[in-house]
């Protein structure tokens, strides 16, 4: 992932709006909607993708659907309530971070 | 352009020998690295081989890393997945009850048995051990990651009740409510991983018809 330090702690956000929007997703096609988005500027790594997706299930915030796709099989992920309400509280917390980062960074745009 | 039956059997038997053990992590890779190649050959017009053999010379550590465990995180998982079924109306009821009998309505009966409560709980674990070895590797033969987080905390509390007992053993009082707790958090836990085993079989059926 690129600039790892500062997007790590997000991932799990990105994650979880990405299903917000789209409904239900497969790993590979997170990697390539984040990549599409950021216009290729932000890679998220398998390495660091599934085990955020297995922790995010382990805690109830995700379910999973399993499906038969071209001769193999599809893990989607899709946010359970719980999740939905978290995701909420997540944007909202990631939000502030980044209008307190901006009014450090750069006050004059504050204004 | 999907790839068929054979090609995805390759990418199985490489993770397989890459030692990425566990079916639901090495299902998800499949997929993803199945995806990639896909592209791969319709964007660079490329053969199965030639793709699969690009894609993994840039992404191989990436891939292995995803399929690999780490103790710390499923430590973490388990732990607070068992918290969570503590905190069941009907787990907290049977806990209650069963230790309010055994210290008050039992205790006296169940004192002289103290020494041979230890080798009991052992042979209870081995006993689950073995059976849970047979149905998923002897019958099921699957090996899945979601299941198999939830043992190391079983041999962790076992030995949080060797560990009361040896810190209480010239106290009989203090070692059979040691005893007792810690025993019943081993029941509980056993039945825990029965019934999480239960729950994800009854909503993965498919898991276990593939490869």
């Amino acid at each position: 992932m690129k600039n790892s330090q500062l997007y790590k702690g997000s991932l799990n956000t990105i994650i979880m709006k990405l299903l917000e929007e789209k409904g239900r997703m497969y790993g590979y096609e997170i990697t390539q909607k984040v990549k599409e988005i950021t216009l290729g500027e932000l890679n998220i790594t398998e390495g660091a993708l599934y085990p955020a997706l297995h922790k995010l299930e382990a805690e109830g915030l995700l379910d999973v659907e399993i499906e038969k796709v071209d001769n193999r099989m599809r893990k989607y992920y899709k946010l359970t309530e719980k999740g939905a309400t978290e995701t909420v509280n997540r944007l909202a917390e990631l939000e502030e971070f980044i209008k307190n980062m901006q009014n450090i960074v750069n006050p004059k745009l504050s204004y | 352009m999907a790839l068929n039956k054979e090609n995805i059997l390759f990418i199985d038997n490489y993770l397989k020998k890459s030692e990425v053990v566990f079916d639901d992590l090495r299902l998800e890779l499949v997929d993803h690295i199945a995806s990639a190649i896909t592209l791969k050959m319709s964007n660079e017009d490329l053969d199965f081989y030639d793709a699969f053999k690009s894609y993994m010379v840039e992404n191989k550590k990436e891939i292995l890393k995803a399929g690999m465990v780490n103790q710390k995180v499923n430590l973490k998982l388990a732990i607070s997945k068992f918290l969570n079924f503590l905190k069941l109306k009907g787990v907290i009821v049977f806990s209650v009850v069963l230790f309010f009998l055994a210290s008050n309505t039992f205790k006296a009966s169940l004192i002289p048995y103290l020494p041979a409560f230890q080798s009991t709980i052992l042979i209870a674990i081995m006993a689950f051990t073995i059976i849970w070895i047979t149905v998923f590797y002897g019958i099921l033969r699957k090996r899945f990651f979601v299941l198999e987080n939830n043992t190391f905390l079983l041999y962790i509390i076992f030995q949080l009740f060797n560990f009361s007992r040896m810190l209480w053993e010239n106290n009989p009082e203090m070692e059979f409510y040691a005893s007792l707790s810690i025993g019943l958090l081993i029941v509980l836990y056993m039945f825990f991983m029965c019934k999480s085993s239960i729950e994800f079989y009854s909503k993965n059926k498919d898991l276990y018809a593939i490869g």
